[in-house]
């Protein structure tokens, strides 16, 4: 295993070597770096060229200065680094850390959330192919397929940011023509997913439709778009909805992983969940209360390990015979109800951050990471940015969403017709088994190499979104220096995506060899 | 929801597996395929659109290439600057519209699509031959052949498809639609390579393969007459898949100011030209961006088809629900032909249900047609 | 029994997890969440990254508009554009044309932000940085900047003194050489010019902080000692100090986010620097300690970086910035139209578009070596068309740029006009055309291969609309068009004819002598005419404002003679800003849009609860 992952490195490292090589010449061969000097009027245009000629060793021949800057990079490896300057006579590597924050933040939060979107979306495909539901979905992906992202992130500025906004500052309050529309359209998504005879799929859909259309009605009679609160006569209840998202999360995990044929899984799921609900106002003055404790980005991360060990534990001391299960459902259920209670969290200081003199009541921004010069707690921060990322992620998701529900399902249809699977149903298996136990992993193996791949394709994408959405990411960093002919900040991008792709694809390879037996890493 | 095991159920399966083997009984591969294709729906109004776009591109404006102008029948040409009519809104005139120096944009966007197919073909072409033939030589002479080509392709694959383009764009943008689609295919071939690797190294290891050889056949001719049309699928999806994301990339590139140039046009920088008119002069934007998902579309359309003609594994699973109604059947089946149970008896009794419902037969793919001679009985 | 078990172990779970979180139970208000101030935030297209503009390295408008609002000057352009004074800062006075002497004095009480007063201290270090008096002679920079990064190495070796103000012996500055006097009362400085220059109005400010620099070159703690000690050293000519002084004048001031070391951020202006994020935006505040009369009324100042124009409208649009000066284009400015709530001002920009000719070295050799065919050429340039599609949607008011010397408006301009004779090339002319094409003994069909940014949809449109009315009389107008347009010019061979905007960074009399004089720096048309240099000689020298408008028009008119080139339309300029703000009055030079921010003024809407 060592053995195998040093070698990989090693090769991925030559490997990194022979591509630096290839793209360092070819930007510094693509243009003119002194362009801009030559059509300056200043009179010292002669000094200033041959001040430009020194910074980027411009008198060494491209093949020979890549090594100049290679020497740079190098002292990475005793602690140096050193990835030149920039024709503005910025260090690279300056450029890079800011940079490199916010496009992982955008491509790790679109990339997640596409994951879990296209896995869960083409596994439903995949278990009605074939209904009209499949069809739609097929269609979706494959027109997401075919937008050129700049095309969307255009319309999403316009619709979600202009539009949304324009709509919270008109009061919130929801058409009566979009509450029908959108009844209807969730309605036939319900009926047709759940499937059953013409019978059930009526009932489906109505069931479905008036719960949508209630749920509207009553966020858009009782302003919860402006502020996403549950109140009763002024007394803020949000506890009861975050309760009830906490067992509906139970009895959701149990179902997926045990059934309900045994009771002690779903008792450990509940008692999970009632241990969340407990909590909930505890932790409103303690960890979440701002003047109480500084969160921070570790410490919440620290805190969901630890609430997921906590579910486990539950689990283990109480699962008895389906420890096993019992300890995989309390994780998820203690994940999921934290998630929860973070949202919830994040809800409540949604109003006073949309009415700031900062944001004036149009929360969803069109430009940059982060709203300038806003000063407020952990969570008023989060929230800013969140706003900020919600449109680049959905513009940078929808494609790659496209690609995991195809993937997901083609795999998992696959797998759904091998003799295996026929074989587990045969000895009687319920249907949950065969789809959780048996044909998911399998179908995941081919998903774990495309997500990797698309890492490299999500990194290109974030280039064109940064630009649309004004973000100062890598992607900036790349076509400005691109544009100047400058090859160190090009450079700087592009020994970060790259030495991400490899170390993608190493961690693909190592997970096809957790994943499939069949297959060793040596 | 538990399924109940049915005592004739293997029975039902052997009926389905011979079904299949009779619909193709006596088919050439290409005959198969080609069935398969055009039972996919989706696949097939996809190709009827794009051959209609294509002739509508080039018939319209007609064509210019090496400055040969065949004029086509629309009257303006997309270098023509006819005077500004109604601010440029579509008239019957201009059906698209005029952008602010008074070019048509219906001529316009033609042309953008003619070089749009063009830079996706040309890429296609490229990248296909580049990969095939790296990852034939690769997959079949492995050893150290092998290992040079795939470090190669490492390389190559490590950096992205859209830096690449963007820095071949820079250097190489203003040399026109044909040249970006060239160079752009010279980067556009490692997936392909790799796959056609994987096939060949299985391919090369079966009997017929060792036949040929005994049989004193050269490596070329087992490489283009035994090994290639058994990978021929695999390079036909890719290859589509390739041209549908080729034409997406250089839309990206144009909008990033590294594709095609003017006073040469394509979709992409139609669409990056006009883009601050998207509230103002919608038809700049709203016309080319249509074109350019509707030939991606079309292709990305087309290469599903392609898949599953060519790799109908991902027919229907036997679901509980359908083993049912294939129980049923079996069950029905056997009433009717008294109790036989030998397979060619199934076989026909579900033949004889895929008659009744011809109708259907256009919309699935791949399906076994025993489930899809089910569905009326059910009440689908 | 098991339900006693779960709810124990529920019990002690709570309460571990309770023991986990071990902090205050003090319950907070959700009033504690948001720390409010008000601000006005700007878009502009690209980041800040020096405070020293003086700099060849510093010197770009995104810079010079900061630096505008955190130093103080003596004058600077208003929007008409004329140059004002600004006495509540400090005053000069021409004391003698020959020898040209200037006398500089700051006000008493105007003060640096940190509370040290702005004194003769600052113009002298500002005399020694912006003369290059003492830069050690025959020094080589290159070999004291680190040859890894081109940074210039801290210190200097010993004795030698290098401030990278790019001056020239010849012009501005450069011909001050000797040391300035220093008044009495330390507040004044005389500079006692070697020749005359004719710019001299626009070749001297106050400069850096010298405490600031004082104290982080010479490491001295106390302001004003740290002063004292950069006076000295200029003074007596102490190499060694000024070599440590020149060092920190030319690195110190480049910063890219919020320095650590914020000494360097004082300001003598209405606004000092209190936030920078890289790449995102540069903050602000007004300074507590300014006292001259450009008092500003908006606390906060952000400039947000945003390089797309479309992205900029939007941001306004949405509420996320309150003022843009996009890139102008008809859509930008219909969308803006379209938008409540949202004051629009189009106006002219300082730069012009405008076609040279190749009079030698050209592409199709000897194309435009005759009179006639340079003078046909021109007659084709459908100037009025060019400016009623491109540019009159943008700004109604929009005309075409009939001088190459003058902006218009400016005093001079008509004269110029008038006398020029630029009138012929009003309107397209084909019959003219082709008379004067066929003079030249040229045949039709003649080729003339233009350059010019292929990557500006703008010269892409207008080369469209020069084609096919060159077609008309016989010009085949090609496309030498390049994305690299701007090295290409001035290359032998590379096209015929050029099509590229100038831009004026001021009125200055002394731009015009680069671009038309033989051999002159900016002439890229091997264009050679003695009585052309003789003219341009005799404005570098000329006092009489008079005379000097007299030879600017001569130029003009020269130009015009020799069909030069032909001016098309001065760029348009477009700025917004949503009704949280009043007073904006853009002006076309530099600082654009900031050159009033004293005079911008937050509205009611912009009154936020706090």
């Amino acid at each position: 295993m060592a053995t195998f992952i040093i070698r990989r490195l090693i090769a991925a490292i030559l490997i990194l070597l022979a591509a630096t090589f290839l793209v360092y010449n070819m930007v510094a061969l693509s243009g003119d770096p002194l362009e801009d000097l030559r059509g300056s009027q200043a009179p010292n245009v002669q000094q200033l060229i041959e001040a430009r000629i020194r910074l980027l060793h411009l008198d060494v021949p491209p093949p020979l200065r890549y090594f100049i800057w290679l020497s740079g990079i190098g002292g990475c490896f005793i602690g140096q680094c050193d990835f030149g300057f920039t024709i503005q006579q910025q260090p690279v590597v300056v450029l890079l850390e800011a940079a490199m924050g916010q496009t992982i933040q955008l491509v790790t939060i679109s990339n997640v959330v596409a994951i879990i979107l296209g896995i869960v979306i083409g596994i439903t495909t995949a278990l009605r192919q074939y209904s009209a539901y499949d069809y739609g979905i097929t269609f979706v992906s494959f027109l997401f397929f075919s937008l050129p992202i700049f095309w969307v992130a255009v319309l999403l500025k316009e619709f979600g940011a202009i539009g949304l906004n324009d709509f919270l500052q008109d009061g919130g309050t929801v058409s009566p023509v979009f509450i029908v529309v959108f009844t209807v359209i969730t309605g036939l998504i319900w009926a047709s997913l759940i499937g059953g005879d013409l019978k059930r799929k009526a009932a489906t859909f109505a069931i479905s439709g008036v719960a949508t259309a209630g749920v509207l009605v009553y966020m858009s009679s009782t302003g919860w778009f402006l502020d996403p609160r549950f109140r009763i006569g002024g007394a803020d209840l949000s506890i009861v909805i975050v309760g009830a998202f906490m067992i509906a999360a139970a009895v959701g995990v149990t179902a997926i992983l045990s059934g309900f044929k045994r009771k002690r899984p779903l008792i450990i799921g509940l008692a999970v969940a009632l241990l969340g609900i407990v909590l909930y106002v505890p932790l409103q003055y303690t960890l979440l209360n701002p003047s109480a404790f500084v969160m921070s980005i570790p410490f919440l991360l620290l805190l969901a390990v630890v609430t997921v060990l906590v579910g486990v534990g539950i689990g283990w001391l109480f699962g008895g015979e389906q420890r096993s299960q019992a300890m995989k459902i309390g994780g998820w259920v203690a994940f999921l109800s934290g998630f929860v209670i973070i949202v919830d969290r994040i809800q409540q200081v949604w109003m006073p951050y949309s009415e700031s003199g900062r944001i004036r009541g149009r929360p969803i921004a069109t430009i940059g990471a982060t709203t300038p010069n806003l000063d407020g707690s952990f969570w008023v921060l989060s929230l800013d940015t969140l706003t900020h990322l919600l449109l680049p992620s959905i513009a940078l998701l929808l494609i790659s969403f496209a690609g995991f529900t195809r993937y997901t399902r083609a795999s998992l249809l696959e797998v759904l017709n091998q003799d295996y699977i026929r074989t587990a149903r045969a000895k009687g298996l319920t249907e949950r088994t065969v789809v959780v136990r048996h044909a998911f992993r399998n179908a995941l193996i081919p998903i774990a190499t495309i997500i990797a791949f698309d890492i490299a394709g999500l990194i290109g994408g974030a280039v064109i979104t940064e630009r649309v959405f004004g973000w100062n990411g890598m992607g900036t960093l790349f076509q400005t220096g691109l544009d100047r002919t400058d090859p160190n900040p090009v450079m700087a991008f592009f020994i970060v995506t790259g030495a991400l792709a490899l170390l993608f694809n190493l961690i693909a390879d190592l997970a096809y060899a957790a994943l499939d037996p069949r297959i060793r890493v040596s | 929801m538990t399924l109940q095991t049915q005592p004739n159920e293997p029975h039902a399966t052997d009926a389905e597996s011979n079904l299949e083997l009779k619909e193709v009984e006596g088919l050439s591969q290409g005959q198969i395929v080609r069935k398969r294709f055009f039972r996919h729906f989706g696949a097939v109004a996809a190709m009827v659109v794009l051959a209609l776009i294509i002739v509508l591109a080039f018939t319209s404006v007609g064509i210019s290439l090496w400055g040969i102008r065949i004029p086509g029948w629309w009257q303006y040409s997309w270098n023509d600057i006819p005077p500004v009519v109604d601010g440029g809104r579509p008239s019957a005139q201009h059906p698209f519209g005029q952008d602010t120096v008074g070019h048509d944009i219906f001529a316009v966007v033609m042309r953008g699509t003619q070089q749009s197919l063009m830079i996706m073909v040309i890429v296609g072409i490229i990248g296909a031959t580049i990969g095939i033939v790296l990852g034939s030589l690769s997959g079949f002479f492995r050893g150290w052949v092998d290992s040079l080509i795939m470090r190669f392709t490492d390389v190559i694959i490590t950096i992205p498809f859209i830096i690449a383009g963007a820095v071949i764009g820079a250097t190489f943008g203003n040399l026109g639609a044909a040249i970006l689609g060239l160079v752009l295919g010279l980067f556009s071939w490692t997936g392909l390579a790799r796959l056609v690797r994987g096939e060949f190294l299985t391919l090369r290891e079966r009997e017929f393969v060792d036949a040929a050889r005994v049989a004193g056949a050269s490596n070329g001719r087992i490489i283009f007459k035994h090994i290639l049309p058994n990978a021929i699928g695999v390079i036909i999806v890719n290859t589509t898949l390739l041209m549908a994301g080729a034409i997406l990339a250089e839309t990206a590139l144009s909008y990033l100011g590294y594709g095609v140039r003017a006073p040469d046009t394509s979709l992409g920088l139609v669409i990056s030209d006009n883009q601050t008119a998207f509230q103002t002069r919608p038809w700049l934007f709203w016309w080319p961006g249509l074109f350019i998902i509707i030939i991606a579309l079309c292709i990305n359309f087309i290469g599903d088809g392609l898949r599953d003609a060519f790799d109908p594994r991902q027919k229907r699973m036997p679901s509980e629900r359908a083993m049912r109604r294939r129980a049923k059947v079996a069950a029905d089946a056997a009433v009717l032909r008294g109790h036989e149970s030998d397979d060619p008896a199934h076989a026909s009794v579900a033949e004889s249900v895929v008659d009744e419902t011809p109708a259907e037969a256009g919309g699935d793919d791949g399906e076994p047609p025993i489930v899809r001679g089910d569905d009326p009985a059910t009440g689908r | 029994m098991r339900i006693n078990r779960f709810a124990v172990g529920g019990a002690a779970l709570a309460v571990g997890a309770l023991a986990l979180s071990a902090c205050t139970p003090t319950p907070g208000g959700s009033g504690e969440e948001i720390v409010e101030g008000s601000s006005i935030t700007v878009a502009w297209n690209q980041p800040f990254y020096s405070a020293n503009g003086n700099t060849s390295f510093g010197n770009a408008t995104a810079n010079n508009n900061i630096n505008y609002m955190t130093y103080g000057g003596f004058n600077f352009y208003d929007s008409t554009p004329e140059l004002q004074q600004d006495e509540s800062f400090g005053t000069y006075e021409l004391l003698s044309d020959d020898p040209l002497q200037v006398q500089y004095t700051i006000n008493e009480g105007v003060q640096w932000s940190d509370g040290v007063a702005v004194d003769s201290a600052d113009m002298l270090l500002n005399w020694a940085a912006l003369s290059g008096f003492y830069n050690t002679e025959d020094f080589d920079a290159a070999e004291f900047q680190d040859p890894e990064t081109g940074e210039f190495t801290t210190e200097f070796p010993e004795n030698t003194v290098f401030f990278d103000s790019g001056a020239s012996p010849t012009e501005g500055l450069g011909l001050v050489q000797e040391v300035p006097e220093v008044n009495e009362d330390g507040r004044g400085v005389q500079l006692n010019y070697s020749s005359f220059y004719v710019d001299w109005e626009l070749a001297f400010q106050a400069g850096l902080p010298a405490h600031v620099i004082g104290q982080q070159a010479l490491g001295i703690e106390d302001p004003q000692e740290a002063k004292d000690a950069v006076v000295t050293a200029i003074q007596d000519g102490d190499t060694e100090a000024l070599s440590a002084i020149s060092a920190f004048w030319n690195n110190g001031f480049n910063f890219t986010e919020m320095p650590e070391d914020e000494s360097i951020l004082v300001s003598s202006g209405p606004y000092q620097i209190t936030d920078f994020v890289l790449n995102d935006y540069i903050t602000l505040s007004a300074n507590e300690n300014y006292v001259g009369d450009h008092q500003p009324q908006v606390e906060q100042v952000t400039v947000r970086f945003i390089t797309d124009p479309l992205a900029a409208v939007q941001a306004l649009q949405n509420g996320d910035v309150d003022v843009i000066a996009p890139q102008a284009t008809a859509d930008v400015r219909q969308q803006l139209d379209s938008l409540d709530g949202i004051t629009v001002q189009y106006g002219d920009d300082a730069t012009y578009e405008h076609v040279d000719l190749q009079f030698d070295q050209s592409r199709n050799p000897g194309v435009f070596s005759t009179l006639e065919a340079r003078q046909s050429f021109l007659h084709t340039i459908p100037r009025q068309e060019i400016v009623d599609t491109l540019i009159v949607p943008l700004n109604p008011e929009a005309t075409t740029r009939d001088s190459a010397v003058f902006l218009p408006g400016a005093e001079g301009y008509d004269d110029s006009v008038a006398a020029s004779g630029v009138d012929a090339y009003a309107e397209v002319d084909i019959e003219q055309a082709i008379a004067l094409r066929e003079q030249a003994g040229l045949a039709e069909g003649t080729e003339v291969c233009l350059l010019f940014a292929s990557t500006n949809p703008r010269r892409v449109q207008e080369f469209q609309l020069m084609q096919q009315s060159a077609a008309l009389a016989g010009w085949n107008l090609t496309d030498c068009s390049s994305p690299e347009w701007g090295g290409l010019l001035g290359t032998p061979g590379a096209y015929d004819a050029s099509l590229f905007g100038w831009q004026s960074t001021s009125l200055g009399v002394a731009a015009a002598g680069p671009n038309f004089s033989t051999d002159g720096i900016n002439n890229m048309s091997f264009y050679s005419n003695p009585e052309m240099d003789e003219v341009i000689t005799q404005l570098n020298g000329e006092a009489d404002p008079a005379e000097q408008l007299r030879l600017q028009q001569e130029i003009d008119r020269i130009l015009i003679e020799d069909a030069f080139g032909i001016t098309i339309f001065q760029f348009p300029a477009v700025s917004a800003w949503s009704d949280r703000i009043t007073g904006l009055d853009p002006s076309p030079l530099a600082p654009t849009i900031f050159w009033n921010i004293w005079d911008w003024e937050p509205t009611e809407t912009n009154v936020t609860e706090s």
